[in-house]
């Protein structure tokens, strides 16, 4: 097989990374540098302390030959963060808007940049921490309104999708495979039943439906 | 560089509105999402064909620039240095993206290959070089069974492809498998009797063939 | 009883999914099973010929049994072969050397196959020459990285130029290159 198994119908958590790592962040450089032509976009001509927007992985890239400074998005702060965690109490059925990639990017900044954040990173960490655990507990109790027709998980990153994803499948496929089999026996029953109720009396039908 | 790939170029630069930078974004997104695609829903999809050979094309190029730049690199210049450190890392992403994209689609083709050779709609999703694969895939397999025990059998149990008797021989993408998706527009779709409702930016979990003209449309993306 | 070689071969088959290696082709049993279908064959015959005008219950019950012994028979050997080769695609696309016990566990058609496949990838890998097909499958990360040099290693050549290896300097180079000196201990990643 071109395609080990564990790649199929799932991605990766580095790939989920990878993509993450597409986003734009902006950047100070500390120094200047001529532009480079690449195959997605350009890096354009950096001039120190002008501030540019580039893909995250050329940021962290940059910022490791300490070439710029990250400017920290500003949903990553204390304040915001906290303000998202008291709202997943306050709605327990509801996700607090979060960026599509927030996990993999405040992780990759954390690691590669902390001296660029503002609020100190341990406290950032911690609420990242905190609401990544609230928000599994709730797509956990979102999981039990699962039926075979479909569930809607508004709110969810990726990253959290992708962690529940094999277990969603799993299941829905499963109910799936009842719900066809129960309308397979229902049809043969209704089918059966349609035969014996031409034989039998009308009015014995009838009770028993006013008894229900 | 051949003609050919002088040609494409042009033209891709002629599309309007779009200057070439712009262009370049927008191909390595839509590879990404072609590449998402491909990993997740169940049936194969048409091969990029357009959008591959531009990407291509502008590896191909890069890696000439790399090529040329190593050689001045032994001055040990560290901003050119850099530089190259800079596009080696994209060059090493982009061909990522390529690779797990292709190889996704082999191993699809591998699976239902007989389905897709069954089928012109099918066939006409694969590239030449993954037609040519195919074909010769499948009569490796065949020449495999057949030296093993086929050629043994009786003559009417030789064939691989019985569709009969119950159980079919040939192996379909599963339609009805879930996917993730999130609406990019409204739209009410149709699942085993029941309408579920699409609101722009819902996450939803449905079966793949509720939603798989709205892929193709765009109007929702697979996740 | 018709059925039980079939059986077997597919409780081997499913044994080899838990197996990193590809166990021993099995010869004997794929054999047997052959004249099995072969041996039901004969009685289909002569099911058929001796079958009388009229609706003659016992023998047309009797005919199916067999045919489904034959197809269920033939079905089981596919599997069979389909999931070994399977497992000899995924060996060509891992591109890793295939060991000596590996090699010997297959049957000589299988190793004509692992052959011809690799060949055929190779092909296909042709117009896709900058893409290194046969590539991780993981996304890369930090294609550069700082190295220390924890003992003495010589110079090596890359397309970044000479590097001289001497015990505790430090080098920023394309990890590609280096995999193989972090793994034999000359160098760690920093």
């Amino acid at each position: 097989m071109s395609l080990p198994k564990a790649y199929q119908q799932n991605l990766s958590p580095q790939e989920i990374n990878f993509l993450a790592e597409q986003e734009l962040v902006t950047i100070i450089p500390r120094y200047g540098m001529n532009g480079v032509q690449l195959i997605g976009a350009k890096l354009p001509k950096l001039r120190a302390l002008n501030r540019e927007q580039i893909p995250m992985w050329l940021a962290t890239l940059l910022k490791k030959q300490e070439k710029c400074n990250i400017v920290v998005p500003e949903w990553i702060s204390v304040e915001y963060l906290r303000a998202r965690y008291d709202e997943e109490i306050k709605y327990p059925t509801k996700f607090s808007n979060l960026p599509w990639h927030w996990l993999p990017i405040a992780k990759k900044l954390l690691d590669y940049a902390s001296d660029d954040f503002i609020d100190p990173p341990h406290e950032i960490r911690s609420l990242l921490q905190d609401l990544r655990e609230i928000r599994l507990v709730k797509a956990r109790k979102g999981i039990r309104e699962l039926n075979h027709v479909y569930i809607q998980l508004d709110g969810l990153s990726l990253m959290e999708i992708n962690e529940i994803r094999p277990f969603i499948f799993e299941v829905m496929d499963q109910l799936r495979k009842m719900n066809d089999s129960l309308k397979v026996k229902a049809e043969e029953e209704s089918a059966s039943q349609a035969n014996a109720a031409a034989d039998r009396d009308d009015d014995s039908d009838d009770d028993i439906y006013q008894k229900d | 560089m051949d003609f050919d790939d002088i040609l494409k170029e042009f033209e891709a630069s002629k599309r309007p509105g779009h200057n070439e930078d712009e262009l370049r974004a927008e191909d390595l997104q839509r590879l990404s999402t072609a590449w998402i695609n491909e990993r997740m829903v169940p049936e194969l999809l048409p091969y990029e064909n357009e959008l591959i050979d531009r990407v291509l094309i502008r590896i191909r190029k890069q890696v000439e620039q790399i090529e040329l730049n190593s050689i001045e690199l032994q001055t040990h210049e560290k901003e050119i240095k850099l530089r190259l450190v800079v596009v080696e890392s994209e060059l090493d992403r982009v061909q990522f993206l390529i690779r797990s994209y292709t190889r996704t689609r082999l191993q699809k083709i591998d699976k239902y290959s007989l389905y897709i050779r069954s089928n012109d709609t099918e066939s006409a999703k694969l590239s030449n070089n993954e037609l040519t694969y195919m074909e010769r895939h499948l009569e490796l397999l065949l020449e495999l069974y057949n030296s093993q025990f086929l050629k043994n059998l009786p003559e009417s149990l030789q064939a691989i492809d019985e569709t009969g008797g119950g159980v079919s021989m040939i192996e379909e993408p599963d339609l009805d498998r879930p996917v993730f998706v999130k609406a990019l527009a409204d739209n009410v779709v149709d699942v085993d009797d029941e309408e579920v409702e699409l609101t722009t930016n819902g996450i939803y979990v449905l079966r793949y063939r509720a939603v798989m003209d709205l892929v193709k449309v765009g109007d929702v993306r697979v996740l | 009883m018709y059925g039980d070689l079939a059986h077997k071969l597919i409780l081997d088959a499913k044994r080899t999914q838990s197996l990193d290696k590809l166990p021993l082709y099995q010869d004997t049993l794929v054999r047997s099973i052959v004249r099995e279908i072969r041996s039901l064959q004969k009685e289909a015959d002569v099911l058929t010929e001796h079958a009388s005008q009229d609706d003659d219950r016992v023998n047309q019950g009797q005919l199916f049994v067999c045919h489904l012994c034959m197809r269920r028979n033939k079905r089981c050997l596919l599997a069979y072969q389909r999931l070994r080769a399977e497992r000899l695609d995924e060996l060509v696309w891992a591109n890793n050397d295939i060991s000596k016990e590996q090699m010997d566990n297959l049957s000589p058609q299988e190793q004509d196959y692992l052959k011809k496949y690799n060949d055929l990838v190779s092909e296909f890998k042709g117009p896709l020459e900058k893409i290194d097909l046969g590539g991780s499958l993981e996304p890369p990360v930090d294609v550069f990285i700082d190295v220390r040099v924890l003992k003495d290693a010589g110079e090596i050549q890359t397309e970044y130029g000479v590097f001289n290896l001497t015990k505790d300097s430090q080098f920023f180079v394309r990890q590609a290159d280096v995999e193989r000196l972090i793994q034999q201990g000359y160098l760690k990643k920093l």
